[in-house]
């Protein structure tokens, strides 16, 4: 929220800069953004008064006026016809720079030069048409600055209120705060109209039929009032703090709104029907049209302001366009009210009209004030607008609000606070804001909460308003004691640490993409029939649902980089995917996932490496390696089912099984998918675990084995075998005969094509046996190598080579 | 025969001095091999006479040794000569790159979260997790967050349906806690959390670390010391703080805390808009209407939570200028950490 300096000065008679205002405000917890300011660029203009007009030749819209500005006079070429000699004007001089960067400069017009402009409102920013350049007061001196000839320097503030603070969206919310502050007391905005002595019961008369929802409707009438431009420094105080003026009266109610925080509405009273005000919910499904044109079906819960016949206004939120002020407007009925803030809030939101005054009703306004706002802005129309005011205020409050009385114990607030705060500074802080003791003994004291602050409920708010203002940095910070230690354990967390740390040595780099994506994308992945989690409201169509799969943010990853030139891609990401499982609190499931891809070459040129494309291989080695490393046992590798695996080359592809469970896969990308992302390079492999399934297969107990004692025994065995015979079924083969001798397995060698018959394939085996207990004979290495032979060829048709 | 072995032997070690490793077996061949020189003497002892035999084979064998040895000292010689100009030949260009095992990267993020969760396990804090989608009593109401409240403005959220939500804070997994645990109660809470909102400033989904210490005792003092403690650690010593008072509806008192700005160290600058300070994160003592929703006892126990963006502090800590550097993943950024 905006507001002005002087403003704030008009209520709190304080001598501190903008900035040191700002500085105290935020200490004390409002915070203050930014300190601006205000219509710097009068610098340069100043009150000059015309000595000489002349016709400037060939023109008869251009004058050549002589100018003084009590330095010299210049000739100044003006197309504005409101002037006559004598008058004071405002004189932009070369130099001077106006709204929208205008910059002015000496020039010639129809052959005469003019040293700089005469300027209207309009160019200068305060009025959105001018019919031609602002005459002075004659009171103002002659080559005096403008803006301190009109009192049109200030500064703008800006306050970041929170939300629980309704009652420091006004200037007087800010004084009151600086006022509890320094202890300086606030001055209160005149509100004594010279009053028409007549009954405003003869005008107007107001029902509530739900005072729940409107505890309190007050209204004044104002009548014969002249709808004109509000004053320039009444329009300045406006603009600053960002509402555009329209008329007096439209500027008076947002003027009283800024300046005490009450949303006012004024209705031409020609249009009320009845002389009667009803506040009632609507009908549902009732239509209504705000003054801003816009027609709005309505709830049964909207609070609507009604006359003798018709509805005339969403109660808190705008106004009907069948009744506002227009420029033919003569008599002014004035609403000042009192809205329950979660029903305005809730109206707000489902009609989707955002204003000010609703973002003030949902805050809650002060319930007390209310009659003094109206009072406040019939002042301002009978001075600013020649309204009369009629004697007296209607004033319907059918729910008066109690206000609460909250006790604080010394000792709590010394506990609480860690500090031993002197209980009689906190009590004049509570006076200071406002709150009223009641009762007051040395160890508690009473208070009642002004009717104002609609956020103190309990003891523990006023120990926060006590600490803000005593200041939290005045406290000293202390370390507690380590009462709490948390149990060592290795539990889910470290085990994904170490993931991470593990597949990043493996020369992967981490990725972090939207937990969000396209339905499009996401579908392409459902390998296990789940169903979307999609989000009512979406930022975009691509971030519409949340993902089954770490993969396909991956896989644009490297279609970006490819984009980027980076053509060897090692990317990883850790992170959770979701799918609707209605068994869950939420209806949600969520899955811990780990996911890799790899793409372009495996090294990065290198004279040493014989340059290779990355492959299944890859990705199979690093998830056998971290397997092996968390003791995993009873790991398989089984085709995947291409139903399911659409975006995999089902051919070079495998699920993960550990002892039968799926926990993930390895497989390269199909092409069609690589086609649908946009990714140009081949081959695109990946891998993807499921991380809460693996930590459950971990065995934890690491169990030293002694190193062996007996010496080991190897065996090369050279194989020729059909090209579709799996290793897998030659190792198993080899684990029956050799046991538990069989201490490990190589492949050495691998070839295909010459010198070999077509569909088979050599494959050279290295066995190492071991004997735990003994030292292991040779005959029985030679017997149990014969037996492997044998069944090779029974069972796989293998020959030895 | 004295004297003709004495030739031979002399004969020998001159050889001995021309030899090179090539010819060397050649050479031993000479006078050692099956018709070497002193192998044709020893077929000869029988044409000797008998007693002369004994004497004979002696210098014979005599001779044999000073010539073995000879030619042993010149093979180490050879060997040690050959070794040495292997040495001096094969050198290498120690200025090719080596075969490096390229070691990967962690997202900065991962970084700075892991260093978080470092700082606050030495204070003796545990780590908990929550889900990411969440029930709006979690989210919402268990933090005094009422419907149609307007503190509900501070967070946009993200619906599943209308009692369902991306989590807006991390701040829900201290309710989860709470619920199942029973006083004292220290966790710290990392994760991802979602707010409907994209621009320069802003990304959809984003990283928090909420914390949480509940017990008899605890004071506003020890919210200021555990937070003090850990800018500290992760920004620099004497770095400035200070604490502002603003307001989280599931905190009260409530808190913002600031750090000097590490940039102009506190003197005003473009990254924090002239201020010299930079926002950093939010805390307070936890609101009795919190308490009220776990069951703990309001009188008995008292504590302090906070929360703080990760990107944020990554951003200040590595110098990011562009937060949606974070979820762009270009390798040229990733391959920085």
């Amino acid at each position: 929220m905006k507001i002005s300096y002087n403003w704030l000065k008009e209520l709190i008679n304080v001598d501190f800069t903008p900035e040191e205002i700002a500085e105290k405000i935020t200490s004390a917890g409002v915070e203050v953004n930014s300190v601006e300011p205000l219509n710097s660029f009068l610098k340069d203009i100043v009150v000059a008064q015309i000595e000489e007009i002349l016709e400037v030749p060939d023109s008869d819209k251009l004058s050549l006026c002589k100018v003084n500005n009590g330095e010299e006079v210049l000739d100044i070429v003006c197309g504005a016809k409101n002037m006559s000699v004598g008058d004071k004007v405002a004189l932009a001089q070369i130099g001077a720079v106006l709204p929208g960067n205008f910059k002015i400069k000496k020039s010639k017009i129809r052959g005469v030069v003019s040293y700089g402009m005469l300027c209207s409102e309009q160019e200068l920013g305060f009025a959105e048409n001018s019919p031609g350049i602002m005459i002075l007061d004659n009171n103002t001196n002659i080559g005096e600055n403008i803006g301190k000839a009109l009192n049109l320097f200030d500064y703008v503030i800006d306050y970041e209120i929170t939300p629980n603070r309704g009652d420091c969206l006004s200037v007087l919310g800010i004084a009151r705060e600086l006022s509890a502050i320094t202890g300086i007391p606030i001055q209160l905005p005149k509100t004594k109209a010279d009053e028409i002595d007549e009954d405003i019961s003869k005008y107007i008369e107001v029902e509530i039929e739900n005072p729940e929802l409107c505890p309190r409707y007050t209204a004044k009438f104002i009548k014969d009032i002249s709808i004109g431009e509000s004053p320039l420094w009444l329009k300045n105080r406006l603009i600053a703090v960002g509402l555009r003026p329209i008329n007096n009266i439209v500027d008076i109610t947002n003027y009283v709104m800024y300046e005490v925080g009450q949303p006012l509405h004024a209705f031409d009273y020609s249009f009320i029907e009845n002389k009667k005000i009803v506040v009632k919910t609507a009908e549902k499904g009732l239509k209504f049209k705000t003054l801003d044109s816009k027609e709005h079906e309505l709830y049964d819960f909207n609070l609507l302001i009604c006359d003798g016949k018709k509805p005339v206004a969403l109660a808190g939120i705008m106004g009907g366009e069948n009744s506002e002020v227009l420029n033919t407007t003569k008599d002014v009925l004035l609403e000042s009210a009192f809205f329950e803030p979660a029903n305005i809030r809730k109206s707000a939101k489902k009609l989707g009209i955002q204003t000010e005054a609703a973002y003030r009703f949902e805050r809650s306004i002060d319930i007390d004030n209310v009659p003094f706002a109206a009072n406040r802005a019939a002042y301002l129309m009978s001075k600013f607008a020649n309204g009369k005011v009629i004697k007296g205020i209607v004033d319907n409050y059918p729910l008066k609000k109690e206000k609460a009385e909250i006790n604080l114990r010394k000792k709590r607030l010394w506990s609480f606070t860690g500090e031993d705060i002197d209980f009689n500074k906190a009590k004049d802080v509570l006076r200071n804001l406002g709150f009223n003791i009641v009762k007051d003994n040395q160890e508690e004291v009473t208070v009642k909460v002004p009717s104002f602050r609609n956020d103190i409920f309990q003891e523990v708010d006023l120990i926060e308003e006590i600490l803000r203002i005593y200041g939290y940095n005045k406290i000293q910070g202390e370390l507690p004691p380590s009462i709490v230690y948390p149990e060592y354990k290795y539990d889910f967390v470290r085990f994904t640490k170490e993931l991470k740390e593990f597949i990043k040595n493996a020369g992967f780099s981490e990725a972090i993409n939207y937990s969000f994506i396209a339905s499009k994308d996401n579908k392409l992945f459902n390998t296990n029939n789940w169903d979307e989690v999609k989000l009512i409201n979406p930022l975009t169509e691509d971030l519409e649902v949340l993902r089954f799969s770490i993969l396909p943010g991956l896989l644009r990853n490297i279609r970006d980089n490819v984009n980027f030139k980076n053509e060897n891609i090692k990317l990883f990401e850790y992170g959770k995917t979701f799918y609707k499982d209605l068994d869950r609190e939420t209806g949600v499931g969520e899955k811990i996932e780990v996911a890799g891809v790899l793409a372009g070459d495996f090294y990065e040129p290198n004279w040493s490496y014989e340059k290779r494309k990355v492959d299944f291989f890859d990705l199979k080695g690093l998830v056998n390696s971290i397997l092996n490393k968390y003791n995993i046992s009873n790991v398989k590798f089984a085709y995947p089912d291409a139903d399911k695996y659409k975006f995999l080359n089902c051919n070079k592809s495998a699920v993960i099984l550990i002892h039968n469970e799926p926990v993930g896969f390895i497989g390269e990308l199909n092409p069609n998918i690589l086609e649908y992302f946009e990714i140009d390079i081949e081959p695109v492999v990946c891998f993807l675990l499921n991380v809460d399934k693996i930590f459950d297969k971990i065995n934890f107990n690491i169990s030293f084995k002694e190193i062996p004692k007996f010496p080991s025994v190897e065996r090369d065995l050279a194989l020729l075998m059909d090209v579709d015979i799996k290793c897998q079924d030659v190792f198993d083969i080899i684990k029956e005969e050799g046991r538990d001798l069989v201490e490990k397995i190589f492949i050495f060698d691998l070839y295909k094509g010459k010198g070999i018959p077509e569909h088979k394939k050599s494959v050279a085996f290295k066995i190492i046996f071991r004997d735990l207990k003994s030292t292991l004979k040779t005959e029985k290495v030679n017997k149990i190598i014969d037996r492997i032979i044998r069944k090779l060829e029974e069972k796989l048709k293998i020959q030895i080579r | 025969m004295e004297k003709k072995l004495k030739e031979i032997i002399n004969q020998a070690v001159d050889d001995a001095k021309t030899v090179n490793i090539k010819n060397f077996n050649q050479l031993k061949a000479k006078y050692l091999g099956k018709k070497g020189l002193i192998t044709e003497q020893l077929k000869k002892i029988s044409e000797q006479p008998k007693e002369k035999r004994a004497e004979i084979g002696k210098l014979l064998n005599q001779a044999k040794n000073s010539i073995e040895k000879v030619f042993q000292e010149t093979f180490n010689r050879l060997k040690r000569e050959e070794k040495n100009r292997k040495l001096q030949a094969e050198k290498i260009d120690i200025t090719l790159p080596g075969r490096e095992m390229p070691i990967g990267n962690l997202h900065p993020i991962t970084l700075v979260l892991n260093e978080i969760e470092e700082i606050f396990k030495l204070l003796g804090f545990d780590i908990a997790e929550g889900p990411e989608v969440e029930t709006d009593f979690f989210n919402f109401q268990a933090l005094n967050i009422p419907k149609n409240h307007p503190a509900r403005d501070m967070q946009d959220t993200f619906y599943i349906d209308d009692d369902i939500v991306l989590r807006t804070h991390t701040s829900p997994v201290q309710i989860r806690v709470m619920k199942d645990t029973n006083p004292p109660v220290k966790i710290i809470a990392p994760g991802k959390v979602y707010r409907c909102d994209m621009d320069m400033t802003h990304t959809p989904m984003f990283h928090q670390v909420e914390g949480l210490l509940v017990d008899e005792g605890i004071n506003f003092r020890h919210l200021k010391g555990v937070l003090e403690y850990f800018l500290k650690s992760i920004f620099y010593k004497d770095i400035g703080i200070r604490f502002r008072p603003s307001y989280f509806p599931f905190t009260e008192p409530s808190a913002e805390v600031d750090i000097e700005c590490i940039f102009c160290k506190g003197d005003g600058c473009r990254v924090c808009s002239g201020t010299g300070w930079l926002e950093i994160l939010g805390c307070g003592m936890v609101h009795p209407e919190v308490y009220k929703s776990v069951n703990y006892d309001y009188e008995k126990y008292s504590g302090f939570a906070f929360g703080m963006g990760v990107e944020r502090i990554a951003m200040l800590k590595y110098g990011i200028n562009d937060l949606r550097l974070f979820f762009g993943n270009d390798l040229r950024f990733l391959k920085q950490f």
